[in-house]
């Protein structure tokens, strides 16, 4: 009995040492730029430039100055981003363990680098993957169109085209509650009178155009019911046409495009609803062969031929003091929504 | 479990919790004067919440009323009490009640218009550094009464050693001063068990409550239990007990009649058109809308986060040794329901016998556990870390108390010389049991929102772990210092990802002339710096981070190794308009 008394005085020592040595312990010492450059150097000879770059841990800052050509990502991604990707790179410092979110991403390359891990990881289907709209938003060259009047939607920022008319009218990738969870997507919502309009110019087609569309949740509890219209057009031809469902969750579309097979030709994506309220419309897709030809998006860009890379294009390198191009320059229409008042 | 036990019959003095009421009124008032000096002196360097702006205002409209009335009414003139004049005054942030508001107003008043000692924003928060103030002394008293002086030292020392807490103390928002009323509630109901005066106090004191904050009603909850609890030992004890059941009716009768009164006499807006204006209270509050919360790498917004968040948030925002120490005095108060207890007829041991300083350690554990249940609850909204459930803190400061008491007295029975110096013996135990946190708090001074304990691994593994490093939208003194010491004298910058808060937290720095340059907080677009606030609960961080990675980054401001914000220079030139200096 006597001896039992102890323990929680022996927890409180033991807490007490384990503590102390915490808060007096020093900081890690950063990872170096030659570090960083040495890793960089090592994913821009293996990957491609659409490749997103996770970095672990999450406070490794130095990260952020390198990986210029690539989607960074420190720490865990924001509601499974990195799941959209066919190609990941995982970075890893100070002993970092490898994530438990890579789900069924299959390890396909490790290397180490002074104190860093280099580690790539595919998706299951990324080898059928000829191309993926959602990480080739870039690509994309965004319209509305009402009769004869056209008006082009050029301002590119965080991933997204902005349409003159209205902020919300835009195209590009965002992250969505859809049935409960929130997901990454590429958001096309439809202004009422005109189409909203995106074109991937000159993509060689395979076998499928393969996707799913929804409205995101807050649609579904909305007021306004009305459908909104989602086409698909190839070189001009419609090949699918459909409606949004006042319900919760994805649909799926599938198109056979191997009559195309091989052929480089405009897929078009459009929108358009009668009455745009709430019309919180996204959709997903990507172009997928089953034989073994050279992927326009996997890791062999260098092979594919002229066109688009199928995946974010590299952003040209740039000196210190220099802004970016003025087409990426992080222009905002309006203020953020501010959904933080709090009581 | 049973081998944690210290054995409670181990007290070298039996009553030694009552020295005498010149050491209480001498210790009370050292201890009072530290916490005032040291939330004084640290007043400065705690950065502005989005909710100063709300409330700060808010309260100086309140004591403009109450000024305005007081003077009208020596003179006879009862105007200020008509309904235009009232609605106007009592309009701005209406959908919250009125106390911790006055008490804001009442800093500003005195501290502000009155002796022009502080700046407006600081002075209003001086109302809420009272409300710590009143909040430490409540601590201190029902500790000392419970467990001696040794407890009350301690407890009062752990609560401003709690990092979260010590920030609330020094801002302009309701939650530290609801979490004095709800505690003020129980320590009412408390001392009513045994003085009758205080039976009539707990129903004013219980209006008080739910005129600060929606927490207030949900402090019945746990009384109801504990008395349940009280009433079935009452049962078992009979006249043992030392109380009869109908005191706990009078205690709930006296909540029940006298609190509405207060509420409604506290707050004028709801003086005119009374049940519209309290169905909109209402309404607003059971229709909140959501707010973002970061939660081991998802974010949530609606729905809201699940159950066990704040349990979690609760457990890595508290230094370890008091965690363990509150823990501890926690599981002792609920061995007051384990079944031999509630079941034995014969007198209970010395310490558990019915309202002795196990059951008062059980009231506070039950009052602990509902300040967070209530907010784990499916429906209710999660966010901003352990900010909605501050009430739970200043409980569990004094279960923290009553672990040490149980500690000391545990070591004073087996060494005899821990025994013969128990003063010095007892603080310097106290101060090393404080001692880690204080460290680490200093660490992360003055972010305490970003104050993670050892078992998350600080602020770093919380941010590794996808916790929140940092919420509030705070516009730190940092920043403000930056642009004053190196920053360029005049220009246009702008915040991602939530640039609004930052346009109305500003200009409260420049009015009381902390931020001497000429810094004016645009929309990015026309920003020539940008500083990009490390935060991931915004679902466009990574989008924003590799958009502004690529310009150049003049500054990273980190604690303790983790990154909170950076600056970056949008403009050509931007960053060669001063020579920066590296932090």
């Amino acid at each position: 009995m006597r001896r039992r008394g102890w323990i929680f005085p022996g927890l409180l020592g033991l807490a007490f040492l384990f503590s102390l040595g915490s808060v007096l312990w020093p900081d890690p010492v950063p990872v170096d730029d030659a570090a960083w450059g040495a890793a960089e150097s090592i994913i821009a000879e293996q990957g491609s430039s659409g490749d997103m770059v996770i970095v672990h841990p999450v406070w490794e800052h130095g990260a952020t100055r390198h990986f210029q050509k690539h989607v960074l990502v420190l720490g865990r991604p924001n509601v499974d981003s990195h799941l959209s990707y066919p190609y990941v790179w995982l970075v890893l410092a100070h002993g970092a363990s490898t994530p438990g979110y890579m789900g069924d991403f299959e390890l396909g390359f490790e290397k180490t680098v002074g104190p860093l891990r280099v580690l790539r990881y595919a998706r299951p289907d990324a080898a059928d993957v000829r191309y993926d709209f959602f990480v080739s938003v870039e690509d994309a060259k965004v319209e509305l169109q009402r009769g004869k009047d056209v008006q082009p939607c050029n301002e590119f920022r965080l991933m997204r085209y902005y349409c003159p008319r209205r902020d919300w009218n835009y195209f590009g990738q965002r992250a969505v509650f859809i049935q409960g969870e929130m997901q990454n997507v590429l958001w096309m919502h439809p202004l009422r009178g005109w189409t909203t309009r995106a074109r991937y110019r000159n993509l060689r087609l395979s076998d499928r155009l393969m996707g799913r569309y929804a409205l995101a949740d807050p649609a579904i509890d909305a007021n306004n019911k009305t459908p909104v219209r989602f086409r698909i057009l190839i070189n001009g031809r419609q090949v699918g046409d459909y409606h949004s469902e006042q319900k919760k969750g994805w649909q799926p579309f599938d198109i056979d495009t191997s009559r195309f097979k091989g052929s480089r030709m405009d897929v078009v994506f459009e929108v358009t609803a009668a009455k745009d309220g709430m019309r919180h419309f996204c959709w997903l897709a990507q172009l997928r062969g089953d034989d073994d030809a050279a992927s326009e998006s996997g890791a062999s860009d260098a092979a594919s031929e002229s066109g688009p890379t199928g995946r974010i294009q590299a952003t040209p390198d740039r000196t210190p003091a220099t802004p970016a191009p003025s087409r990426h320059k992080p222009q905002r229409k309006t203020i953020p929504k501010r959904d933080e008042v709090r009581p | 479990m049973k081998g944690l036990a210290i054995n409670l019959r181990q007290r070298e003095v039996p009553d030694q919790r009552k020295p005498g009421r010149l050491a209480y009124a001498l210790i009370g008032f050292l201890l009072l004067s530290l916490a005032l000096l040291i939330l004084v002196s640290t007043l400065d360097d705690m950065g502005l919440t989005d909710d100063d702006d709300f409330y700060v205002p808010a309260g100086i409209d309140y004591i403009k009323w109450v000024r305005d009335a007081a003077k009208g009414a020596v003179k006879g003139d009862f105007s200020a009490f008509s309904k235009a004049k009232v609605e106007r005054r009592w309009r701005n942030n209406h959908e919250h009640p009125a106390v911790a508001k006055l008490a804001i107003g009442f800093g500003w008043l005195v501290f502000y218009d009155g002796l022009g000692w502080l700046g407006q924003i600081d002075a209003g928060r001086m109302g809420i550094i009272l409300f710590s103030l009143f909040l430490l002394y409540l601590v201190f008293r029902l500790s000392w009464e419970s467990f001696g002086p040794y407890a009350a030292v301690f407890s009062v020392l752990a609560l401003l050693g709690m990092p979260r807490t010590f920030f609330h103390m020094h801002v302009g928002t309701l939650d530290l001063a609801t979490a004095t009323t709800v505690f003020w509630v129980v320590y009412a109901a408390w001392r009513a068990e045994r003085r009758r005066a205080w039976v009539v106090w707990t129903g004013v004191v219980f209006g008080v409550a739910l005129c600060t904050k929606l927490n207030g009603p949900f402090v019945v909850f746990p009384l109801v239990a504990y008395w349940l609890y009280r009433w079935w030992r009452i049962a078992l004890l009979g006249p043992a007990a030392g109380i009869g059941v109908r005191r706990f009716f009078a205690i709930g009768g006296s909540m029940a009649l006298l609190s509405f009164p207060v509420f409604f006499a506290l707050w004028p807006w709801i003086w005119h058109n009374s049940l519209d204006k309290l169905w909109d209270y209402f309404n607003f509050h059971f229709h909140h809308y959501g707010i973002k919360l970061l939660y081991l790498g998802s974010i949530y917004d609606t729905p809201f986060a699940p159950w066990h968040a704040p349990f979690v948030y609760l457990l890595f925002t508290v230094p370890l040794l008091l965690l363990l120490l509150g823990g501890f005095g926690f599981w002792r108060g609920l061995r007051q329901l384990r079944p031999e207890n509630l079941t034995s007829k014969s007198a209970p041991p010395i310490g558990e016998e019915p309202g002795g300083e196990a059951d008062v350690a059980l009231l506070m554990a039950i009052n602990a556990f509902f300040a967070v249940a209530i907010v784990a609850f499916p429906n209710n909204p999660k966010y901003g870390g352990v900010k909605l459930f501050q009430p739970f803190f200043p409980f569990f400061a004094v279960l923290a108390g009553y672990g040490f008491e149980l500690l000391r007295r545990h070591l004073a029975g087996n060494w005899s010389l821990f025994k013969r110096t128990a003063v010095l013996s007892g603080a310097v135990l106290g101060v090393l049991l404080l001692l880690p946190g204080a460290l680490a708090m200093g660490r992360v001074y003055p972010y305490m929102l970003s104050y993670y304990n050892e078992l998350a691994g600080g602020p770093r593994g919380a941010a590794e772990m996808g916790l929140e490093r940092q919420y509030y939208d705070m516009c730190y003194r940092s920043m403000i210092d930056y642009w004053n010491e190196n920053g360029p004298k005049r220009a246009t910058i702008s915040y991602e990802p939530n640039v609004g808060e930052y346009q109305r937290t500003y200009p409260w720095y420049k009015r009381d002339h902390k931020l001497t340059a000429h810094i004016r907080v645009s929309r990015p677009k026309d920003a020539e710096f940008m500083v990009l606030t490390h935060e991931r609960r915004w679902e466009h961080y990574f989008p924003l981070l590799n958009a502004y990675r690529r310009y150049p980054e003049l500054h990273t401001k980190t604690v303790w190794g983790l990154p909170l914000y950076t600056i970056y220079a949008l403009k050509p030139g931007a960053e060669k308009r001063k020579p920066t200096k590296s932090h």
